[in-house]
Order: structure tokens, then C-alpha cells, then sequence
């Protein structure tokens, strides 16, 4: 008993003493960057054999990190082997203590819950230097198109965060079973979308085909129709010109009586919505779509770049990838303008913490850098395209043949310049997550059970909840509403 | 017994036999399942994602296990840890509880025990400032087997109390004539008599701080300090947020229980010679 | 033979090690989580706002119906998992075969090497799974009865969640049942068999009471468990549908995660720990009954 304790303890100072030594760098000051990936990983994996154990080799974002500290001599980048992934009951805690990685990945959607503990560096002054890593460059906001960065200003107007890739954003069609209904082409419009739906149901029902039909992998589709039904209303409530309504601006024009849940938009809007849910299985929030989807039991759904991937490697070529049928004036009054097609925009935020900051100015100077580094075109496209599973900052250099119809309608829409972006207007989910949760659950019952398709249900939930979610809101951000 | 041991089995045992092996199927089937599925790669779990499909795909196990090799010791290390540091400190606070009588003895025992009813997400942040500001133990083994090993020990303090006190008091009489300190009674007398009992409960607390996964994390930094879960965990979600399938991430759990199996092993020998020593005849 | 009154020196000796350490990581933590239930965290400051917190989430009738889903949950999850346990404890520890009872108690720790995600994803996708061909549905399909939607039906749901673990044995939990009946004195047997008394007869009075203390710990700790658990809500149910698998944990978990209300957050922990410490002492003042 005595000699086994005495091991113990020998054992227990050994390693106690060697866990607090440093790490035998070259005396350069560590920044510790937080892998991860909107859509993907950008972690190395353990190998780059591949096998089908390990699908995606990679290692692009650490061998970029190795090349940008060859010619840096005071600060060293070191990729986190494992991710925090965003984790908020993690994040939260490590950035309160100051232990948080320097440069972290986390959803962008937190900032405004998160502004007033001082975590972040606002990001602007450097946003508005030019990125030394890219010729002929006047400004880094210039990498990205000016809408999509108004997406990711927080409520107090700054920035506290920049995004690395463009998120693939689509609906996913089996064609093999389109082509069995009698159908050739992906619907484009919302009217052509709503009868190839029709045509696979009449399918399955005289026993043509025996996939289900439609079924949601993510909420998207209904944030899409929801900016499709309101953007004859955003010259009316933006008030900063920049094309976006955004929380304040929304919040503003609610309780100046411009909007209501009672609304003929509102109740339009849930049509829609219903239109396309009487498609889904029976039973759908017991579904596994994408494991259906994968084995070529279901037609039609949605999701993001590695939601295609993943049925990708399921169905092969009988996967085709196309943009969210646009509203067109044929199925709804108020179809206005239609809304970016290919992509939601920009993913995979990176924010530069608390930690950078206690290491000095300079640490958060190389930081910014390092993220510069990254972002720059020729940097970019390898770190992503080497992995695939999302667009690059550059859209032209996206090499995923599976994402190429989506690139080349997102490059078309933003340069003509009347679409909308995503979440442009969103009337359920711009209050926070607590009323965006009573709505989920709400539709739960809209699609399928005792209130199914019934419109005055939704509106009773979201008006019982408005009040408060607003109140929380203008308080918490000191907004002059 | 011996001589009944000849006997045929009665039908109350031969049922009370089937009974129990229809129990023991249904709970394995899991850990069948988990290792058939271990061995599947991505068109196999197309197919059939229940059965035993051919040709086992060992590749898993390979990738698997190169994510977790460098941190099984510091698991071993880690779980062992705490699994030493509660069960002595537990036995020697229901020691203390069990042997005697002093004012305020059920109130503060309470007391100890409610410690472990306020749900842990809500301190999880102070624990953690505390422990990575105050006591300066970020990205270190103490900063983990302490906190958890405190943790841990309400549930040791209940379940050892009432075994301790339950064990007649006679048979430290005999100790006390000799003039016997409390010392010695706990370390040659209580520990002896209730082995089987620290020995489950070191059990428990090695399995419990095994697959503990947020707190290491949030603590550890250095990659050569993760324990399994950290590595585990982390390819898991990476792994099934890409390809939708878990084979690999079955394999590393199946590799990660087999120190377990053995430790199960050796507390079962543990377990019944505790149980056999007991100086239960009368 | 007495235990020592009054010499209050050694046991504190003996306690001091471990009420340091919980003092240290328990104690002073929880006062903070107790702290933040009576304050409002806005802009990154706090205040006092005393019970208003209390009051809001009392008033709200989804934490309300919460409460009472938890209440079932709790009772049946308790019964079905003691029961079961101690039914494994007793069937090995009556098994003459020692061999045989070995070989069993090693399998049945085997499943607790099964991770949580395996078994959840097991009973999701696979038993309870709301598709024709899940193996409850198929079963059910042989009597005719139509497939059900399991974690997804309103009426369901709550039993779903309860069923999920059947046959609830295995693990540690059932060893230290079985601990606790072979430490019972031989004699106690003996005499009992003498009397004439049944299998049946010696469970129910010998074993059960000389087993109240186990059962007290499994009372309490299942108590704390189920009052604060919300796994099955957090990975399958979302405390749906229509909030029926709703749980105050859930509803705890959210408000830290998601939407950052702190202050009522504690206030449901703490209702949460006042609620378990009501049922420790009430256990506690049974099984004192009981210990003649």
C-alpha cells in the first residue's frame, strides 16, 4: 500500500511539473488559432491518406499558418488540434477567464448577446486598411460585397468579426426519381417548384415512384420566402440605405405600427410556407431526411455545402444542386424582387478575443494579419477549395463542380444588383432566440397535426411573444425605440 | 454448498438462468451493435445499417486509433486520479460521520449531499474562473482531477456513510482493547471489511471521469495533456458533420473501452474476495 | 460500547480533507449560481431585482407544464430503474452456479461502456423509431396496430422517454444492489429459513429493509438525475411536441445557452435544488421510520 502510493505521488509530481513547462518554442509569442468550419472542418485530419475512413484529407490551413510564420519572427500561429466548435457553454466561460483562443471561430448570430463584455476587438479600423496580401488592394471590406457585410455588423454598428468562406446554400433534387415522374428540368420559380412537388406526389400515388416527396433538412426555405414576401417593404423600413432591415430597423417599425404579425404579408407568407409542407412525409418530424435522402428514398430537399456533399457521396451523379426557386408574381401578390440565389452568404467567423488583446496590441495587430492572410484570394481559395465543402471569397476560383450552378447564379445575381440578400428581412427570427424557438415549435404543429395549415395559430403565438422578446431586446442594446 | 452443487439444477434455477440470458442479450445488443457498426465504411452503411456486413473495413480502427493514442495514458492517469483521491476522501468523511456523534452531524451531512443538487451548467462558469484565474491551474492536470474529484465526492459521502454504519460496531471492540487508534481501525479494520463497496465506487468514478468531456476541455490546452473524450469527441462531430455515418468514431470508442474491460476484470476479483473476506459468520 | 460525544475533534481531523475541497469547488460556485437567481444581467451589468425572477417563471405556464412532465418523468423513470435493478441484483445473487453469476455480473457492466450517443441514436433511429420499420412499429404491425410516432406523438411522447434504457438494468447500479445483499449476515438466512419462511417472502421483508440504505442512495441520486436531466429533450424532442416532453432542466439549459437570461436561469436551478432537497429529506425522514 505504501510503495503504491509512493508511486503515485512520484508519478503525480512527474507530471504535474512537466505539464507546467512551456512548450520549447522558439521564444516567439504563441496565437493560438480555433479551427472549424461553417459547413466544414478546417482541422487538419490525423493523415492525408485517404480511405474511407478518413474521406477528406487536409492539412491546407495549417501548411498556410507554417507559411506565414516563416516570415513572421515575433508571433508564431499555432492551429488548436481540437476545435471548441463555437460551443457556447464552453466559449462563454474560457472568454470570461481570458483563456479563449486568440483568433476563434464562432457563429456570427452571438454578437449582439455578447457586445456589452468587451470579448472582441472591433474589427473596423482595420476593415478599412488595405490587406497587404492582395495586389492592388485599397480597403479588406473590399473582399467582400458591401451587403453581405452590412449582414455582419453588430448593433452597435461595428464589426467584430470576419468570415473566411461563402456557405453553399441550395435544394437538393434526385433526379433518377424526377426523371421516373416524368420530369426533366429543376424547377426555378416558386409556381414551377410547388407542380413538380404536385407531379411527384400524383407519382407516388398511382405508384410510379416510392420516394417521399419533400422534406426540410434546415429552415432555409422559409427564410427565404419570407425576405421574398417582404422585400416590397424594405425601401420603407431601411433607414441606413443599406438594403438590409435589421433588427433595430425592424424592431423601430413594429412599434411604430408599420407591421404586425396580423399582417396580409404575414398570413401570405405562412400560405407559402404551408404550400410546400403538404409535400412532407407523414410523421416528418420523425424523419431522418438525410439519411433517406442519401439512399435515394426521398426527391427533393434542402441544405447547406455539406449537407451536398454527404448526399454527394450517396447518390452519386443522381444528385443535382439548385438555387431556392424564386417567388414568382404567378404564386403570390406580393412577389417584389427575388432573393440571391446560391449561397446565404458569408460563413465560418472568425473574432479576435479578449486573449489577443492581453497580450498587447501587437498580438492583436498580428492576428488581424494573419486573418488578412487568409482571406486574401489566392490564400482563400486554397484553404477552401482543398477541402470543398464551401465557396471561396472569390467566387470565380470555386473549384467543387457540385457548387458550380450555385456560384455562377450568386455571381449573377449580385452583380445585377436588385436582389435581396438573405435574411434581409426576417420577421420571426430577428428577435432573438427565444421568440425564433416559439415559432419552430409552433410550425411543428402548423405542418402536420391538430393545427395544420391553420394561419391564426402562428399569429396568436408570435403576438403573444413579441412583446417581451422586443422589450428584452431594446433594452439590452439601448435602442431609441 | 458443496454437497449441493452435485445436484441437478431445480426449474427455478434453470428459469432464473434463461431469464437472465434473455436480459444479457438485450442489453449487449448495443455493444454488439456498437462493433458491428465499427467495421462498416460508407456504402455498407448504405445497404443494411444493422447487420454484420463483409469485408470488415480495419481502416477504422487505424484512424481511430491514431487519434487516440497520445491521450489513453493521460486518461488512465487523469480517471485514476480522481477515482483515488474521492473514494479517500469519501471513506474518510463517512468514516467520520458513520463512527461518531457530534452536534450539527446530520445537518452538515445534508448539507454535503445538497451540494450536489444545483445543476452543474449553472456553475460551470464561477467553478472555472476560479480554477483557471484564482488557483492558476489552466492547462494542467490539477486544474482537472480536483474540481471533478470534489465533485464527485457528495455521491461517494452518501453511499459510504450508511454501508459504513451498517457494519456492526463489535467488531472493532476488539481493537479498541487494544487501545487502538481511529487510524488503524479505519486502514486494517473498515477498509478490509468494505472493499467490495470502495472497490464499485472506485469503479464508478474512474467510468464517470473517463467520458468526461467539457470540463477537460475547457481546461486543457497543450494537445500532449487531452485525455480521450477531447480527441474522441472532437472527431466524432467533426467526422459525422461531414460524412452523416459514424463507423470511425464507433471504432475509437470501442478501442477506449478495452482498458475498461480490464479494469472490470480486476474489480470483479477485487469485488468478490472483499466479499468473501467479510467476517460475516456467526 | 458508545461512540464518542463531544470529542469533536477527531472527526473534524477526518473531515477536514474532504469539506475543504467541496467547500473550495461546490460551495462557492453554488453561492454564486444562488447569487445570479436574484439579480438581472443586462449590458453586461447586473442588479437586484430580488424575487422577480422567481415571479417571472412561476408565471409562465410553459415552465408550469414543465414542472409536471418532469414530475412524471421523475416517478416512473424512478420506479422502472429500481425496480429492474434490483430485480437483476436478486435473480444473480440467487443463482447457485457461482461460476455462471460471475461470468453474468462481468456482461451486464459491459453496457455501460456503450456511449450515451450510441444508445440514444440506437432508440431513436432503430427501436422507437417512428417509420414502419422500426422495431417497436414492427412489432406493434404484427397485432395489427398501426406505427406509431413514438418521441414525436403528443400522447407518446412522455412514455418514449421513460421507455428509453428498457430493460433498465446493467451498469454499476445493479452491483452495488448486490453488494449490499451479500453483505447481509448469514445468519439472518438461517434463521429465516428456519421459520419456513419463502423466496418470495424473505425479498420483501429481509432484503428490501436490510437494503434501504442502497435504495436511499439510488432514491436520491435518481431524484437529482431526472430533476436536471434534459439530454433525450436537447438531442431528439426539443420538449416537444407541442411541449410535452418539456422539462425545467431543458428550460434551464436554453435560457443559459441560448437565451442568455442568467438570472431566471438560477432561479430554476434553484427552485430545481430546493425541490431535490425536499425529496432527500423526505426520503430520509421514511427510511428513519423505517430502521427499527
Amino acid at each position: 500500500m505504501k510503495v503504491k502510493a509512493f508511486i503515485f505521488s512520484v508519478f503525480f509530481a512527474a507530471i504535474m511539473l512537466l505539464s507546467a513547462c512551456g512548450d520549447g518554442s522558439d521564444g516567439r509569442i504563441i496565437l493560438e488559432f480555433d479551427g472549424g468550419g461553417g459547413s466544414g472542418d478546417y482541422n487538419s485530419t490525423i493523415s492525408m491518406v485517404q480511405s474511407s475512413a478518413n474521406p477528406y484529407p487536409y492539412n491546407t490551413l495549417e501548411k498556410l499558418a507554417e507559411e506565414w510564420n516563416k516570415s513572421n519572427d515575433k508571433f508564431k500561429v499555432v492551429i488548436n488540434k481540437n476545435s471548441l466548435r463555437g460551443m457556447r457553454s464552453a466559449v462563454t466561460s474560457l472568454l470570461e477567464a481570458g483563456n479563449a483562443p486568440d483568433m476563434l471561430f464562432q457563429v456570427g448570430s452571438v454578437i449582439n448577446d455578447d457586445i456589452a463584455n468587451g470579448w472582441y476587438v472591433p474589427l473596423d479600423t482595420y476593415l478599412q486598411k488595405p490587406n497587404p496580401y492582395m495586389q492592388g488592394n485599397t480597403q479588406w471590406a473590399d473582399i467582400y460585397d458591401s451587403r453581405e457585410l452590412a449582414t455582419t455588423r453588430a448593433s452597435d454598428g461595428s464589426h467584430y468579426y470576419v468570415c473566411l468562406d461563402r456557405v453553399a446554400l441550395g435544394l437538393l433534387y434526385n433526379i433518377e426519381i424526377l426523371n421516373q415522374a416524368g420530369i426533366q428540368d429543376i424547377p426555378v420559380t416558386f409556381s414551377e417548384f410547388i407542380e413538380c412537388l404536385e407531379t411527384l406526389k400524383q407519382a407516388k400515388a398511382n405508384g410510379t415512384i416510392q420516394a417521399e416527396v419533400f422534406a426540410h433538412q434546415g429552415l432555409w426555405t422559409e427564410l427565404h420566402l419570407n425576405a421574398s414576401v417582404y422585400a416590397g417593404k424594405i425601401a420603407e423600413w431601411d433607414l441606413d440605405g443599406d438594403r438590409m432591415v435589421s433588427s433595430y430597423e425592424l424592431a423601430k417599425a413594429y412599434k411604430e405600427g408599420g407591421w404586425s404579425y396580423n399582417d396580409g404579408e404575414f398570413e401570405e407568407f405562412l400560405r407559402l410556407c404551408y404550400e410546400k409542407g403538404k409535400y412532407y412525409p407523414d410523421n416528418y418530424l420523425a424523419y431522418d431526411v438525410s439519411y433517406n435522402f442519401s439512399r435515394g428514398r426521398l426527391a427533393v430537399t434542402d441544405g447547406l455545402g455539406n449537407n451536398m456533399r454527404i448526399a454527394q457521396s450517396g447518390l452519386k451523379d443522381k444528385l443535382v444542386v439548385g438555387g431556392y426557386p424564386a417567388l414568382d408574381s404567378a404564386a403570390s401578390e406580393y412577389a417584389s424582387a427575388s432573393v440571391m440565389r446560391g449561397s446565404a452568404g458569408l460563413s465560418t467567423a472568425y473574432w479576435v478575443t479578449n486573449s489577443a488583446k492581453n497580450k498587447g496590441q501587437d498580438a492583436v495587430d498580428a492576428c488581424v494579419d494573419f486573418l488578412m492572410f487568409l482571406s486574401a484570394p489566392q490564400n482563400n481559395s486554397r484553404m477552401v477549395g482543398d477541402l470543398g465543402f464551401a465557396m471561396p471569397l472569390n467566387m470565380q476560383d470555386n473549384n467543387v463542380s457540385l457548387f458550380d450552378n450555385l456560384a455562377s447564379q450568386y455571381l449573377e445575381d449580385l452583380n445585377a444588383g436588385n436582389s435581396v440578400m438573405w435574411g434581409a428581412v426576417d420577421t420571426y427570427s430577428s428577435f432573438g432566440l427565444e421568440l425564433s424557438d416559439y415559432y419552430q415549435r409552433a410550425m411543428g404543429g402548423f405542418y402536420q397535426g391538430p393545427n395544420e395549415g391553420d394561419p391564426s395559430y402562428i399569429v396568436a403565438v408570435m403576438n403573444n411573444n413579441i412583446d417581451s422578446a422586443l422589450n428584452k431586446l431594446i433594452a439590452n442594446n439601448n435602442w431609441d425605440i | 454448498m458443496a454437497a449441493a452443487a452435485k445436484k441437478k439444477p431445480t426449474w427455478q434455477q434453470v428459469l432464473l438462468i434463461a431469464i437472465v440470458c434473455t436480459l444479457c442479450i438485450m442489453v449487449l445488443y448495443p455493444f454488439w451493435l456498437l462493433i458491428v457498426k465499427s467495421f462498416k465504411d460508407y456504402d455498407q452503411e448504405l445497404e443494411s445499417f444493422l447487420s454484420l456486413t463483409l469485408p470488415l473495413h480495419f481502416e477504422n480502427y487505424l484512424v481511430a486509433w491514431d487519434y487516440v493514442k497520445g491521450s489513453i495514458l493521460n486518461s488512465m492517469f487523469v480517471s485514476g486520479m480522481i477515482a483515488v483521491t474521492t473514494v479517500t476522501l469519501s471513506a474518510m468523511g463517512a468514516y467520520a460521520f458513520a463512527m461518531y456523534s457530534f452536534k450539527l452531524k446530520n445537518l452538515l451531512f445534508s448539507a454535503c449531499v445538497s451540494l450536489m443538487m444545483i445543476p452543474s451548467i449553472l456553475t460551470l462558469s464561477s467553478k472555472y474562473i476560479l480554477v483557471t484565474v484564482n488557483l492558476k491551474l489552466f492547462n494542467n492536470f490539477a486544474g482537472v482531477i480536483l474540481p471533478q474529484s470534489a465533485g464527485l465526492l457528495p455521491f461517494g459521502l452518501l453511499l459510504l456513510r450508511g454501508y459504513f454504519a451498517s457494519i456492526p460496531k463489535e467488531l472493532f471492540e476488539a481493537a479498541d482493547i487494544d487501545g487502538a487508534n481511529s487510524v488503524y481501525k479505519f486502514v486494517k479494520i473498515m477498509i478490509p471489511l468494505t472493499m467490495s463497496m470502495l472497490t464499485t465506487l472506485l469503479l464508478m468514478n474512474f467510468m464517470t471521469s473517463w467520458n468526461d468531456y467539457l470540463w477537460p476541455l475547457m481546461v486543457l490546452r497543450d494537445d500532449t495533456l487531452f485525455t480521450i473524450p477531447i480527441n474522441l469527441q472532437s472527431f466524432t462531430d467533426r467526422f459525422y458533420h461531414m460524412t452523416n455515418y459514424y463507423a470511425p468514431a464507433l471504432a475509437g470508442y470501442v478501442i477506449v473501452s478495452i482498458p475498461l474491460l480490464f479494469l472490470f476484470g480486476f474489480t470483479s476479483k477485487q469485488f468478490i474476495s472483499g466479499m468473501t473476506s467479510g467476517a460475516f459468520k456467526m | 460500547m458508545q461512540l464518542k460525544k463531544n470529542n469533536i475533534i477527531k472527526p473534524i481531523a477526518w473531515l477536514v480533507l474532504p469539506l475543504a475541497m467541496m467547500a473550495m469547488f461546490l460551495v462557492y460556485p453554488a453561492i454564486s449560481a444562488i447569487l445570479n437567481s436574484f439579480l438581472e444581467w443586462s449590458r453586461g451589468s447586473s442588479r437586484f431585482i430580488w424575487l422577480d425572477n422567481y415571479k417571472s417563471i412561476f408565471g409562465d405556464e410553459i415552465f408550469l407544464r414543465s414542472f409536471k412532465n418532469m414530475i412524471i418523468l421523475t416517478v416512473f423513470g424512478l420506479i422502472c430503474g429500481n425496480v429492474a435493478t434490483l430485480f437483476l441484483a436478486e435473480l444473480l445473487f440467487n443463482m447457485k452456479r457461482q461460476g455462471l453469476s460471475k461470468v453474468f455480473r462481468y456482461l451486464f457492466l459491459i453496457p455501460s461502456l456503450v456511449p450515451g450517443m450510441v444508445t440514444i441514436l440506437l432508440w431513436k433511429n432503430i427501436v422507437l423509431s417512428g417509420t414502419p420499420e422500426g422495431l417497436l412499429n414492427s412489432i406493434l404491425n404484427v397485432f395489427g396496430v398501426q406505427p406509431q410516432a413514438w418521441y414525436f406523438s403528443e400522447k407518446l411522447s412522455k412514455f418514449s422517454i421513460i421507455f428509453t434504457g428498457f430493460p433498465w438494468v446493467g451498469g454499476i447500479s445493479f452491483l452495488i444492489y448486490l453488494a449490499g445483499l451479500q453483505s447481509i449476515p448469514e445468519s439472518c438466512y438461517e434463521a429465516a429459513k428456519l421459520d419456513g419462511v419463502t423466496t418470495i417472502q424473505r425479498i420483501i421483508y429481509i432484503d428490501l429493509k436490510l437494503l434501504v440504505n442502497q435504495i436511499k442512495y439510488f432514491i436520491i441520486i435518481g431524484l437529482i438525475g431526472s430533476v436536471q436531466s434534459f439530454d433525450l429533450q436537447l438531442i431528439i424532442t426539443d420538449g416537444g411536441p407541442n411541449y410535452s416532453t418539456i422539462v425545467p432542466g431543458y428550460i434551464l439549459y436554453l435560457k443559459t445557452n441560448g437565451y442568455s437570461d442568467i438570472g431566471e436561469a438560477s432561479a430554476i436551478g434553484v427552485v430545481l435544488f430546493l425541490i431535490t432537497l425536499a425529496g432527500m429529506l423526505a426520503a430520509n425522514r421514511l427510511s428513519s421510520g423505517e430502521n427499527s
